[in-house]
């Protein structure tokens, strides 16, 4: 095989190497090719979003249909317990009330929610990020927190170009979530659980009792997510004695998946 | 320009089934990246300078679609990559034994996987890096590799793009 480098290739590899080193020194001419080819693919990419979930959609009805009798006993059992929920949750209105003001974020914490299709998403497995359309010529900031469209916590901006944000999620090994436990109101913070995909609350005292279902809300001690958003529900509870804390396994709330559009939460 | 408008609208193909498709088949949190397949298949097939701005272009594509402050990171990972994949095709192994092209697959997957983690460690940039999902993204992508391997020499035999 012939590896001698012609003046051709010597001359491409020069204005890659200088290419690279100037847009590294200079990042504004990247960020606009960027925002151009987001742009330009962000319909097709919205297409095959749309029918990547439609196809896995339709395969997840196919195998879930043998479990169906079973979910549904499960959800008539779940719907009468929600029903003695409610009818409990009537009679104590004043303290609820009390504990909303508590929770309540929308009013106090933020004031505009807009909302953005997912047009991208991270190409390598490394990392966990979607591509919104909305970028700051719509106000859109970095770190901006994002929600599903049940407003459950999806991630923060971490990236905006004039029509496009990249937003880190919850998922990212990168990502810690100041957060606590609905109902004990214990703090901790929510992380990437290393070595698989779910996260999990880290710095829950190990005498505090925690129930599996539980719900993980963000505390707003981190001073980037605004508080009271759900994360996720507790999955499974880790208190080993050579652990200081318990390790709390978290199922997000959110399937990142089958995301299609978002809200961004704008602050104050 | 005719050959490097099919090149941006053939990777272009890649990069859509990648975002949309591509993450519902994951396993393990690990799914397969078709555009380097892609890539290490070209360069197999035709060689490095032939497969040099398919390189590019595909580094770039991958470089936009990272979270990295560095700009270029990919690039230079698929361009040593392809070097590699032409190397070994040319030199080591014959181009018409399938296990001898799956071999390159995996050893040209597991390079593009420690270059990144090299690299990643040097600058400090947080990488999600578990010895499981090293390992089931170099099964992944070499099992994805030859539908791949097979479907790109037949689309676009050498000489032809």
């Amino acid at each position: 095989m012939n590896f001698k480098i012609s003046k051709k290739y010597l001359a491409i590899f020069l204005v890659l190497i200088l290419g690279l080193v100037f847009l590294n020194l200079f990042p504004k001419p990247a960020k606009a090719l960027e925002n151009f080819i987001f742009k330009v693919f962000s319909p097709a990419q919205k297409l095959f979003i749309k029918t990547g979930n439609k196809i896995s959609g339709f395969f997840e009805i196919l195998l879930s249909i043998k479990d169906l009798s079973r979910e549904n006993a499960e959800l008539k059992q779940k719907n009468s317990e929600l029903e003695r929920q409610l009818t409990q949750l009537k009679e104590t209105e004043k303290e609820n009330e009390a504990l909303r003001a508590a929770l309540d974020f929308s009013e106090k914490n933020t004031s505009l929610f807009e909302i953005a299709s997912i047009v991208g998403k991270s190409l390598q497995g490394a990392e966990d990020w979607i591509l919104i359309d909305k970028g700051t010529k719509d106000g859109v900031e970095k770190n901006m927190a994002i929600v599903s469209e049940e407003f459950s916590l999806v991630g923060r901006v971490i990236e905006s170009n004039d029509n496009f944000s990249k937003v880190m999620l919850i998922t990212d090994k990168n990502s810690i979530v100041g957060a606590l436990i609905e109902n004990k109101r214990n703090e901790g913070l929510v992380q990437k659980e290393e070595g698989s995909d779910k996260i999990f609350l880290d710095f829950v005292p190990k005498n505090e009792a925690v129930e599996i279902g539980e719900k993980i809300l963000t505390s707003g001690m981190d001073n980037v997510y605004p508080k009271s958003i759900l994360i996720g529900k507790v999955e499974k509870i880790d208190a080993s004695e050579n652990q200081l804390f318990q390790k709390i396994t978290i199922l997000p709330a959110v399937d990142f998946n089958k995301l299609e559009k978002v809200f961004i939460l704008k602050s104050k | 320009m005719t050959k490097t408008i099919k090149i941006i609208l053939s990777l272009s193909l890649i990069l859509f089934f990648q975002v949309g498709i591509f993450p519902h088949i994951a396993i393990s949190g690990v799914y397969p990246n078709l555009i380097l397949i892609s890539i290490i298949t070209l360069s197999i097939l035709r060689g490095f300078k032939q497969s040099l701005i398919w390189t590019i272009i595909a580094g770039l594509f991958l470089d936009f679609y990272s979270l990295s402050n560095f700009f270029g990171i990919s690039l230079i990972c698929l361009i040593v990559v392809s070097f590699g994949a032409s190397f070994a095709a040319q030199n080591i192994i014959k181009k018409t034994n399938p296990s001898s092209i799956i071999l390159v697959f995996v050893a040209m997957v597991t390079l593009y996987d420690l270059l990144l983690l090299a690299i990643y460690k040097i600058l400090g940039i947080g990488f999600d890096f578990t010895l499981l999902k090293f390992l089931v993204n170099i099964i992944y992508n070499s099992v994805i590799a030859a539908p791949v391997f097979y479907t790109i020499k037949k689309l676009f035999p050498a000489g032809k793009v």
